[in-house]
């Protein structure tokens, strides 16, 4: 399968901060590959970098076939990129928007009309496509954005949040957006501290923390390389807590919430051999709940940012 | 070509904002007008006893057009600075550096829709200066000088606006860091008194390109009318000061004993004017030669600060 993005050894640093520390990255083209990590990870750095913004300070980087470092202009050529904020102007219309990029990859006139359109209609942007961008909405302004990045017909695609500060359905439908868009080829680099948004749409995840790559591979291979699941019994006294928690020696107990935290995957079996034990003891149960890995177990785990019950979680 | 093309596209967006910002388009086109119409109608009464004094047949209007055109040089570059420093923010710059294109262009595009602005602005003032009964007397090929230095100039200082709006982080500093273009440059400009006041002799005011610009203008609209004879005097005074490698300007400002009694400094009013503005004419040609070096490095200044 060919290589949509290729890189190696990428390090840079501003000042003395270090913010890539050797990032090594494959992305097949024809995939969506999401670049998972916490604020100030260096994710948008990353993305910054592989669109040409800005230079590396060492590292191969290739991005469709060419070198980013001695072929920035090949690179963009190839790339479309959406970024955090919407890279709209705000004094045109969404179709002049459309038109713009149409221009600035001089294409032909009547090609720019048939792009232009296509993508109005794409986006159910048709009624606003006559109206001043300042008016749009946000879920409009990204979808005008991402039209606008669609326009030069690009074969790599970067999205840097792309979904940050939309609503639940406007999210869903720049999800389907962007299966769509891999559907015809195009490959899909994400980035997103969403975890849910990289579980959906992702073929293949890095967990990126403090500039480094801490784990990569499909969501299914990485909710299996940590043991995230666990029950949790919540009880009406502390006295009761102390009981279980003696009798279930490999969980931990939180005082103030009366919970005690008991790894296991949740299966019916484990169940029933939890509650038979503390019916033994005849401890009384106020609540009991089965959480199964996902991806915030993984993200957790890896980067290190836990909270109390995922530090009970992995104890 | 691809330069000129990326251009020309940044162009007509430029001049699309200006169709749908009309507040800030008239905004930089109207000053100047409003300019023009305060000093003939507001102060024009108490400022056009000195020219009567000091000029034979020219009328304050004469001189206030002039000083006003070159106030619309720097009028647009608080907006051009908005405007960039608004597209960096916008993140729309962005976009344009990841594609394809001259980078440069958005730069150049916005320079060449100020420029045109500018140009409108003035042609603008010319015409209600006209209207108000501004009569010069300067043939086309003068005009056209005029024009050409005003473009050059217009084009430098649109570019150092550029240049303010790039290194600046929010729009409301880069209006800020503009003013002095649009204000403090052309204040002390001489159109606006009449020519010969005494506050043009000050060290500061001396420097200010656009003074001696001004000196130029004025003198064309006025000097024309005084004695060839003096105009001749006025050469022979740059040429004495060339020969003896004296800067022109100083030369020429330098203050003469003045005559005693006030009807005896009337009297010799209007040869001292013109024989002032004569000298700070040929270094007019000075003035604006450095304003235009700046129009070739500045865009090279500002390409560096985009990056």
């Amino acid at each position: 399968m060919n290589t949509a993005i290729g890189v190696t050894g990428l390090r840079k640093k501003f000042g003395d901060h270090v913010v890539l520390d050797g990032v090594d990255l494959h992305v097949p083209a024809g995939t969506i590959f999401s670049l998972l990590g916490p604020n100030g990870a260096g994710k948008t750095t990353a993305v910054q970098i592989l669109s040409t913004l800005i230079t590396a300070d060492s590292g191969q980087v290739t991005v469709a076939g060419h070198d980013v470092a001695a072929d920035p202009d090949g690179v963009r050529a190839a790339i479309g990129v959406t970024g955090q904020f919407s890279a709209v102007d705000k004094l045109l219309t969404g179709e002049e928007n459309l038109r713009l990029m149409g221009e600035l990859y001089r294409l032909p006139k009547q090609e720019i009309t048939r792009r232009a359109s296509t993508l109005l209609e794409r986006f159910d942007l048709v009624a606003a496509g006559g109206k001043l961008a300042s008016t749009y909405s946000g879920g409009m302004l990204r979808r005008l954005d991402l039209a606008m990045t669609l326009v030069g017909e690009p074969r790599v695609i970067f999205l840097d949040e792309p979904t940050t500060g939309l609503d639940p359905r406007s999210r869903r439908g720049m999800w389907e957006v962007i299966k769509d868009l891999v559907a015809g080829g195009v490959t899909v680099f994400l980035t997103t501290q969403y975890l849910e948004e990289a579980d959906q749409l992702a073929d293949r995840i890095a967990v990126l923390d403090h500039g480094r790559i801490v784990a990569e591979g499909t969501a299914a291979e990485l909710k299996r390389r940590i043991p995230g699941g666990h029950v949790r019994l919540r009880f009406t006294n502390v006295r009761e807590l102390d009981t279980a928690a003696r009798i279930l020696a490999n969980a931990t107990a939180d005082q103030d919430s009366l919970t005690l935290t008991v790894p296991g995957d949740g299966s019916r079996r484990a169940l029933k051999d939890l509650l038979d034990r503390l019916d033994d003891a005849a401890i009384e149960v106020d609540a009991l709940t089965v959480h199964t890995p996902d991806l915030d177990d993984v993200f957790f785990a890896l980067t290190g940012h836990t909270t109390i019950d995922q530090e009970a979680t992995l104890s | 070509m691809t330069t000129l093309t990326d251009s020309a596209t940044m162009l007509r967006r430029n001049l699309r904002h200006a169709i749908r910002y009309p507040s800030l388009t008239f905004g930089v086109a109207l000053v100047p007008v409003i300019m023009l119409l305060m000093f003939a109608y507001l102060f024009g009464n108490a400022i056009s006893i000195g020219v009567a004094s000091t000029t034979e047949g020219a009328d304050y209007i004469d001189f206030l057009v002039p000083g006003i055109l070159l106030m619309t040089l720097g009028s647009g570059s608080q907006t051009t600075a908005v405007q960039i420093c608004g597209d960096m923010a916008e993140g729309i710059v962005a976009r344009f550096r990841t594609m394809p294109i001259t980078r440069t262009s958005v730069l150049t595009g916005q320079v060449a829709g100020s420029v045109i602005l500018t140009m409108v602005s003035s042609v603008l003032t010319v015409g209600v200066g006209l209207a108000m009964g501004f009569r010069p007397t300067a043939g086309p090929v003068e005009w056209l000088a005029v024009l050409g230095l005003m473009l050059l100039a217009t084009f430098a200082i649109t570019w150092l606006a550029v240049g303010f709006g790039l290194a600046s982080k929010a729009p409301e500093g880069a209006s800020n860091a503009a003013m002095p273009l649009s204000f403090f440059l052309p204040l002390p400009v001489h159109g606006l008194r009449p020519a010969g006041v005494a506050a043009g002799r000050h060290p500061l005011v001396r420097r200010v390109p656009a003074v001696h610009a001004d000196h130029r203008d004025a003198a064309r609209v006025a000097g024309r009318r005084a004695d060839r004879a003096q105009r001749l005097a006025g050469r022979r005074v740059v040429r004495r000061a060339r020969d003896r490698r004296l800067p022109v300007v100083e030369e020429a400002v330098q203050p003469r004993p003045e005559p005693v009694g006030r009807a005896a400094s009337a009297a010799s009013a209007a040869p001292r004017s013109s024989d002032r503005s004569r000298p700070a004419y040929s270094d007019t040609a000075s003035a604006y030669a450095g304003l235009s070096a700046c129009s070739a490095a500045a865009p090279t200044f500002a390409a560096d600060i985009a990056g």
